[in-house]
């Protein structure tokens, strides 16, 4: 295409998008004469142009479009059909700047519909002014207050408009005047027009294929950079250094200049927003606003055009599902009008762009529905999950739960691909939502593509780099207690400071040998709050490299992102943690943080679900659904101990009980106890079991037979007939026995007002295993007591009175009296206030054994 | 870019090559360079036909084995033997190299020597093959770019 037009072309379009964007505001704010007076400026500028270009549609349409606008700005009243007309016209001037762009001509067909719409409303617009003119003749000197009785109908305008229309129109000496002046400034005003845009003074054209080039090339030189300054710190020569010195000087700032001739405002990329935001209010009959801030943050150019359509998208999805409508939010004591704010701001090498709403928030019921019915989980598995992990599910292909599919969203099929979009340049999502408040969605992307840091690592003698974003931390293998392996259902499971992470062997994965399991590597990666372990035979060294695309006939292979040289000149795959991910296939949860035991599991014949299937005792091998069990432990035998008749260890800062799963099964008496780790109200219970033979996803098909205590009914698994257990009998067993020995610690609320007594009775108790709040004066006893509900207290009944000590307490709190004397007065007076019993403050066997005492007794008691 | 000319003449000029026995000739105005190649980087998981990467003057370059496009048997130490070549070809913005096990000559056949691909060849090789050519020694096989990498894709997925 010729230069001349393709540059009219460019200049056009970004004309359009600002007229666009003014056009919208000027809406909003009818009366001000600024706005209308560059909307008019570009447009009438673009009408020239099209005429001395020879493009008839166009400048017909501007000229059209163009009167309207005059119209405006003499007095007319702006009525929002008129704007949207408009708006309209420039949505065809758009299309016929596109099939310009595509094939050098306008395309063929008539405006006439347009145009003749925006020739009516001129010709209407004359009328009304004539007839406004006539009311202000009349009205001059005197204002009748008049009220129209009936609502307005479309196309109207209040008489306060009309009012204020009419004060802001200049007179007829004025509007000659005025347009004298433009007359004026207008022939050098046509030329100035694209200097006058802010951005861009002295500014030119340049491809942006160009920059990109450039960009590649200075990554290169900043690597090669790199690679001279190791080898200068090892090489003692020092003719070198000053000048690689000043080369890694300029080079930096090389870097950094090509990378600001990629930056561009943000906001560039929003200005179709708010033209976008009303189309969507009217469509869906809401009041929705849109905030932008932070427009100026600067952005490299190719992010920005990656980001423009997710960004486009959510907002998309705010205003559909997210603000409510007007009569939803006047019903939630909200405004009427829905605002929706996008912001970005740069934070540590990133953009994070945040869009959030003030609508009805995310109905995370409403979710898990459709994620059960789209078989994305059995009901029992997202029934246990959190709203976070619940949250995920919106970024799922096909997921919507949206009622009704409008045109706009509800299709199902625009989250997933934004989030792979944001994830294959190395960005991050995170969504918050608050029911009835309103949902934020934060997308984070790093500030420069090309160059990334990697984790270079050999499997199966290949060399293989790894994005450091997404690694965690290393781990050797081994046979170390804090890492060991554990085989489930064959997917190999590393035990990291108790918790389950899946492991993939990257050799074996790659068809390409097998890492040693005894002697390798383990890299932590963490993808979508998943983590989960790479087995490679050796880490070489962390590096940056520039990121190449792999060819496209290789695209499909989704366990790597892409390709790079390294220094040597040699070519190494990049590997792609999402990829990886994908590879370890559908992972058992073996770890639900949340999960409670407690919650009801219905288990309804012809539910698909996981089920862990265990041996504990002679007998038919045992069954429970996965979805309840927290954690596969495996203890150590001599950390158990023993309570009384009761098994417990010391688990996680607490104490948990221990159970045998079944009466004739016997616990290990040494080695490791394989013990399932449940969760019942918050609190952790441990059952015993002899071993794990598998984990077998079946759709259930339960037995009566063979029902009994403890046990729901039978199914068959894997061709044996298995008892599938019924938690709930297990679980308050182990809760009732010992309320306060299963119970993580017992709390006691230490009343001593002398500093230096409590100062040694404070790490006394807390040694015991002890949770101790103290305090100076038993006016602080209520706080505490109500907020902590502590097992015991312990106070000073030489400096208090214990009855009034007895007075300050809720019911019948068990309390313990310290004194340094123990007269018989204080002894009686302590018995009278039903004190369990009084020790010398600083017998500090005896006042423990007191506690252990009382707190036994207490348990027993409940 | 040229006139019609020039064109046909370059559509008739081809750059041919022995994979095994047979002679093969790609359009001379589809080929960027034909180059030398060593340490290929294994692609795992790729598909037969994927010999691996090269660094090309830092270009990555995909290298296709043409023994496996078109079906025939790989000899030992193929990849990497003296006479072997890559032809580079560039396809929407990748660079990619045929490995093939020589060179031929440049040849601009006459046009009456072109011919249809013969009915047994179609069922070997399909729609790899575009015409053959009668030449003294034997034929010259015309093979399209596009199918070529075509079938890669196919065998990948």
């Amino acid at each position: 295409m010729d230069d001349l037009l393709r540059d009219f072309v460019n200049e056009t379009n970004e004309t359009i998008e600002v007229v666009d964007s003014e056009l919208v505001r000027f809406e909003q704010d009818p009366n001000n004469a600024q706005i209308l007076a560059q909307v008019f400026r570009l447009v009438h500028t673009i009408k020239g142009t099209c005429g001395f270009l020879g493009l008839p549609r166009l400048e017909a349409l501007t000229h059209a479009a163009e009167s309207v606008i005059g119209r405006f700005r003499d007095g007319a009243v702006v009525t929002r059909d008129a704007v949207s007309l408009i708006l309209e016209t420039i949505d065809r001037i758009k299309l016929i700047m596109a099939a310009l762009d595509q094939a050098s001509a306008e395309p063929e067909g008539s405006d006439d519909d347009l145009i003749s719409q925006l020739d009516d409303l001129e010709m209407d617009d004359c009328a009304a002014d004539a007839t406004q003119s006539g009311v202000g003749e009349v009205a001059v000197g005197s204002l009748t207050y008049q009220v129209l009785e009936r609502a307005l109908k479309p196309g109207e305008a209040s008489l306060d408009e009309l009012e204020e229309a009419f004060r802001s129109t200049e007179g007829p000496e004025e509007k000659a005047r005025r347009e004298a002046e433009l007359a004026r400034a207008a022939a050098p005003e046509q030329t100035a027009a694209p200097v006058e845009r802010n951005h861009r003074k002295h500014a030119i054209r340049v491809p942006v294929e160009r920059l990109d080039h450039l960009m590649t090339m200075v990554s290169e030189l900043v690597l090669t950079r790199n690679q001279l300054m190791d080898i200068a710190r090892q090489d003692s020569n020092m003719r070198f250094r000053a000048p690689l010195q000043r080369l890694s000087q300029v080079t930096a700032e090389l870097q950094d200049s090509v990378m600001q001739t990629r930056m561009q405002p943000i906001g560039n990329g929003w200005t179709a927003l708010p033209r976008i935001v009303r189309d969507l209010s009217l469509e869906l009959d809401k009041d929705i606003e849109i905030d932008m801030q932070g427009g100026e943050t600067g952005i490299d150019r190719q992010l920005l055009e990656l980001i423009k359509d997710p960004i486009m998208h959510m907002i998309r999805n705010a205003a559909d599902h997210g603000i409510e409508s007007r009569e939803e939010r006047a019903a939630a004591g909200k405004s009427e009008r829905g605002r929706i704010t996008l912001s970005a701001e740069q934070k540590s090498g990133h953009i994070v762009v945040s869009i959030a709403d003030d609508g009805r928030g995310i109905d995370f019921d409403a979710v898990r529905l459709k994620a059960v019915s789209l078989g994305l989980g059995t009901a029992a598995d997202i029934a246990a999950m959190s709203d976070a992990k619940v949250a995920q599910f919106v970024f799922h292909p096909g997921f919507s739960t949206a009622k009704v599919v409008t045109n706009i969203s509800g299709r199902g099929v625009g989250m997933d691909v934004v989030r792979t979009n944001i994830e294959q340049i190395g960005g991050s999502f995170d969504l918050n939502s608050q029911a009835g408040k309103g949902t934020r969605i934060d997308v984070r992307i790093p500030l420069t593509l090309a160059i990334a840091s990697a984790l270079i690592v050999r499997a199966g003698s290949e060399t293989f780099a790894l994005p450091q974003s997404a690694v965690l931390e290393l781990v050797r293998a081994g046979a170390k207690e804090e890492a060991r392996f554990d085989h489930v259902n064959g997917i190999r499971m590393l035990r990291l400071r108790e918790r389950l992470v899946p492991v993939l062997n990257l050799a074996e994965n790659l068809s390409i040998g097998m890492s040693d399991e005894a002697s390798g590597f383990i890299v932590i990666c963490q993808v979508n709050h998943i983590r989960f372990g790479v087995m490679v035979d050796a880490i070489l060294e962390t590096e940056e490299v520039v990121v190449k695309p792999v060819s496209q006939q290789l695209q499909g292979l989704s366990v790597f992102s892409g390709v790079t040289i390294m220094g040597d000149g040699s070519v190494i795959m990049i590997l792609d943690p999402n990829g990886l991910l994908l590879a370890l296939g559908q992972m058992p949860e073996a770890h639900n943080d949340n999960a409670d035991a407690h919650e009801a599991v219905t288990l309804s014949n012809g539910t698909r679900m996981s089920l862990l299937v265990f041996k504990a005792g002679p007998g038919a091998p045992k069954a429970l659904p996965l979805a309840l069990i927290n954690r596969l432990e495996d203890i150590a035998v001599d950390r158990i101990e023993k309570v009384g008749a009761t098994s417990v260890v010391q688990y996680r800062g607490g104490v948990m009980e221990l159970k045998p799963c079944s009466t004739d099964m016997l616990p290990r008496a040494e080695g490791r106890q394989p013990v399932l780790v449940f969760t019942q109200s918050g609190r952790p219970v441990g059952v015993m079991i002899d071993s794990i033979i598998d984990i077998a996803d079946v759709d259930l098909v339960l037995s009566p037979e063979g029902a009994r205590a403890g046990v729901l009914g039978t199914t068959i698994i894997n061709d044996r007939t298995t008892d599938l257990l019924d938690l709930a009998a297990y679980v308050p067993d182990a809760g009732s026995i010992g309320n306060t020995v299963v119970r993580a610690k017992p709390r006691v609320l230490l009343v001593e007002p002398n500093d230096m007594l409590r100062g040694i009775l404070l790490p006394v108790l807390q040694a015991a295993q002890f949770d101790v709040v103290a305090v100076a004066q038993p006016k602080d006893i209520r706080h505490y007591t109500t907020s902590t509900h502590p097992d015991c207290i312990v106070v000073n009944i030489e400096k208090f009175d214990p009855a009034d000590i007895r007075q300050e307490l809720p019911g019948n709190v068990c309390c313990v009296g310290t004194a340094s004397r123990a007269s018989a007065a204080v002894l009686e007076k302590a018995r009278h206030a039903n004190f369990a019993d009084v020790v010398a403050v600083f017998d500090r066997e005896g006042l423990l054994k007191t506690l252990n005492a009382q707190v036994e007794r207490l348990g027993e008691a409940a | 870019m040229t006139d019609t000319g020039s064109a046909r003449d370059d559509d008739r000029q081809f750059v041919t090559f022995y994979v095994g026995s047979d002679h093969f000739g790609l359009p001379i105005s589809s080929i960027r360079d034909v180059f030398t190649f060593h340490h290929l980087t294994r692609v795992p998981l790729a598909s037969g036909s994927v010999a691996g990467l090269f660094n090309l003057r830092g270009r990555i370059v995909t290298m296709l084995s043409m023994r496996a496009l078109l079906g025939q048997p790989e000899t030992q130490g193929q990849v990497e033997n003296e006479t072997s070549r890559a032809i580079g070809i560039d396809l929407d913005g990748d660079s990619y190299g045929l490995i093939v096990d020589s060179m031929g000559e440049v040849m601009q056949p006459a046009d009456a020597m072109r011919e249809p691909v013969p009915g047994n060849l179609v069922r070997t090789w399909g729609d790899l093959a575009a015409a053959v050519y009668r030449q003294p020694n034997g034929l010259m096989i015309e093979l399209s770019v596009d199918a070529l990498l075509g079938k890669n894709a196919r065998m990948a997925a």
